[in-house]
């Protein structure tokens, strides 16, 4: 049978999230009152049916091993395959661009060699959609290519993100960086099918330039290589920053949005916790809002995204915010376009607002 | 292997008929409660809680449901290595087969697995009881005492004690009497249905009752009396906690209501004696800008757009635009179309409010109005 196996890349940073990658690799940051950026790459993942995945990892690591574990809630705690945890490198790498170095992949050449598959899916975890990867196989084998990007027509980019330009012909020309202000592009999702073979000999080619991107090197190899783009007409998102991520976060709350993300037949996987069902009191008063279990919410709220065992108490009011995990929201404090990092405590009283353009993030340090 | 000093046997065998619809399709142990629970996860919990491991759990009575939630233990922490959840059905032998004829019965059919494993003490247990308590608590006592067999009790007020098994005692809390369901109760201490024996103890007296045609096979009918009868070492250890049976539809009813409280009976947020369950992937729940939820509990996976007061709502409940659910409690999946009225209603797993329908009544004293499982309400 032929086999479908994942690759993620974790080890990549951006000074854009400001404080909110202070602690934690962009892979780690929580979204969605319940999940953690990973999570969407890797339930699309394992929502294809992959069963084994191999996850490389950036330099603090350690948040995002919390999260993981053995990969059990993904299903990839197994006797065959699996969750394959692959060291990224920690020096001279160029943060400034790739997200998935050749480097990366040389240093972990005997996850390419010794897990069972015919082609891969290489991804990051700055994107957020709900895919599913056997659709995007289905169109390789039929185009008869090598490899396959993932891109979304007339999306808006950011620095650092990939356009596909196609010829005349519909045929993929060439795959650049976006240039400033440029709308409206096809823009590269950070997904690629690429068959196992080829992969191996791109990595075995770039070994002595290794600081380079993968997706560079099939760039510079276009010619040499059969390549196709598939269309993703889903919902999908960029998050490159602190601005993209209270925007998507606030998309969230338009239901289509939410169904489609997260109601649909392929269910996004996280880590369980466990907690509670949200206690609301009769003080409460709540509107538009995504709120995590464990939760205790006596004050208001409203266009806000609160995660899990947080406490809001009586008076408080909370707009356009997101309130990650573990924070008290003390009495009548208000807050508004704000991002309250995990286990903030905010005094009685307390007020912080931010602009919409500007959130003030509160962190415990 | 080390031995085990004690492993509990939990009943969950009964069909718990008074809570009629909640169990036409599932045992009672696994009817849902409290939004995110099924009533065995308490005491689940109360045993990974009280360092208990090992739990055989006998089913008979519409099992699918209670199998697979149970599943291999993991969401109760019950699968680490030296533990284990053990499903236990009815079986066949070269005798023939039958069914679990109560309680004790169940209990004796399973010595082979109880011998398996070898305890000291084996602690019983029934799956439709609420509660947190501390079973080792219970364990040393029995073993500071030496008793034969240990009775969890309860003080109730002399009008309910005619519903129970009832204990009297000497100072020492030596049980010098058991009746079942007394006309004329003698005391007040109830028996939770929570028992520890010493294995050797009770090995002897199942197999003693077993060869008795006239035994009806209960530890409360005969296993105790006949312990009582020999002059075994019997104790009551009384606890202080919260206990409820939950045995009517008014009981569940106001078991779930309780919750809702400022300070509830049962403190579900409490992390020293969490309550674990088998959690199921739903995203976190949406209120929407029509919705309005006001002292309730909600669950993840539900979409609110409508509003929804005092009420309890399991994974994965659609309220509509328009809709009102008041004072109810909806299970897992049920979905309250537009403009529905849901008043002091029981809302079965799956099922459907119409668009405009009316359920139950605000009316004091009015009964409980109860939808089963995956009907259609019009």
């Amino acid at each position: 049978m032929e086999k479908l196996a994942g690759l993620i890349s974790a080890n990549y940073n951006d000074a854009r999230f400001g404080k909110l990658t202070a602690h934690r690799p962009i892979a780690a940051v929580p979204f969605g009152s319940r999940y953690r950026l990973i999570d969407f790459p890797l339930s699309n993942m394992v929502n294809s049916g992959m069963t084994s995945v191999g996850l490389i990892t950036p330099h603090l690591y350690r948040s995002l091993m919390d999260h993981l574990g053995s990969g059990k809630e993904f299903g990839l705690s197994r006797k065959s395959g699996g969750l394959y945890i692959l060291p990224g490198s920690t020096y001279g790498f160029d943060l400034g661009k790739g997200k998935f170095s050749i480097r990366d992949c040389k240093g972990n050449m005997q996850f390419f060699e010794r897990t069972r598959f015919d082609r891969l899916v290489m991804s990051t975890c700055s994107k957020i959609y709900n895919i599913d990867y056997r659709d995007v196989e289905k169109y390789h084998l039929d185009k008869d290519v090598n490899v396959t990007f993932v891109y979304k027509k007339n999306m808006d980019g950011d620095v650092g993100d990939i356009v596909i330009d196609f010829d005349d012909r519909g045929r993929v020309k060439s795959i650049r960086r976006l240039k400033k202000k440029e709308k409206k592009v096809n823009l590269y999702l950070d997904s690629t099918l690429i068959d196992k073979n080829v992969i191996i000999r791109i990595i075995d080619w770039y070994k002595d330039n290794s600081y380079m991107d993968v997706i560079e090197a099939i760039a510079e190899n276009l010619g040499r290589l059969s390549v196709a783009a598939y269309e993703f007409t889903g919902y999908a998102r960029s998050i490159n920053s602190v601005k993209d991520y209270m925007d998507v976060s606030r998309e969230l709350l338009d239901s289509k949005v939410m169904k489609e993300l997260f109601m649909g037949d392929r269910l996004i996987h996280t880590k369980i916790h466990d907690a509670p069902p949200v206690k609301y009191f009769e003080s409460a008063k709540v509107k538009n809002a995504l709120v995590g279990t464990g939760s205790i919410i006596k004050g208001t709220i409203e266009n806000s995204v609160i995660f899990r065992n947080t406490c809001i108490e009586e008076g408080a009011k909370i707009k356009n915010s997101i309130i990650m995990q573990k924070c008290f929201i003390g009495a009548k404090a208000i807050l508004e376009n704000v991002i309250c990092e995990k286990g903030v405590v905010i005094e009685d009283g307390e007020v912080h607002k931010g602009t919409s353009a500007k959130p003030i993030i509160i962190s415990r340090d | 292997m080390q031995q085990k000093e004690c492993i509990a046997m939990l009943l969950a065998g009964g069909q718990g008929s008074r809570l009629k619809a909640l169990t036409k399709r599932i045992a009672k142990p696994a009817v849902s409660f409290g939004g995110k629970y099924r009533i065995i996860d308490f005491a689940l919990s109360n045993c990974i809680n009280s360092d208990i491991n090992t739990v055989g759990i006998l089913t008979q009575y519409k099992p699918y449901l209670l199998n697979s939630y149970i599943g291999n233990g993991e969401g109760w922490d019950l699968d680490g290595l030296n533990g284990q959840v053990s499903l236990l059905p009815p079986y066949f032998t070269e005798e023939g087969g039958s069914w679990y004829d109560g309680t004790a019965d169940a209990i004796f059919k399973n010595i082979d697995f109880i011998d398996s494993i070898n305890p000291k003490y084996v602690l019983i247990l029934s799956g439709d009881h609420l509660y947190k308590m501390d079973y080792n608590e219970m364990l040393k006592y029995h073993k500071k005492v030496g008793a034969d067999l240990t009775v969890s009790v309860i003080n109730v007020s002399i009008e309910e004690a005619s519903r129970f098994g009832i204990m009297s005692v000497d100072e020492e809390l030596h049980i010098t009497k058991f009746t079942e369901k007394p006309k004329k109760p003698e005391s007040t201490l109830a028996s939770m249905g929570i028992y520890i024996f010493t294995w050797s103890v009770l090995r002897k007296a199942l197999i003693e009752d077993s060869t008795d045609k006239k035994s009806e096979h209960d530890f409360g009918k005969n296993i105790i009396p006949n312990l009582l009868k020999e002059e075994k070492r019997l104790y009551a250890y009384e606890f202080k906690g919260y206990w409820k049976d939950i045995g009517t539809i008014d009981s569940y009813y106001e078991a779930n209501m309780d919750l809702l409280k400022d300070d509830p009976h049962i403190d579900i947020f409490d992390r020293d004696m969490r309550i674990y369950s088998n959690s199921n992937i739903s995203p976190p729940h949406f209120v929407g800008s029509t919705g309005k939820v006001e002292k309730s509990l909600l669950c993840n996976g539900c979409v609110i757009d409508g509003k929804v007061t005092n009420s309890i709502l399991s994974t994965n409940v659609v309220v509509e635009k328009g809709a009102e659910v008041t004072n109810s409690i909806l299970l897992p999946n049920v979905h309250v179309k537009a403009g529905a009225k849901v008043t002091r209603a029981i809302v079965g797993e799956g099922s459907v409010i119409n668009s405009k329908a009316k359920l139950g009544s605000s009316a004091k004293n009015a009964e409980i109005a109860l939808i089963g499982d995956n009907e259609v309400y019009k």
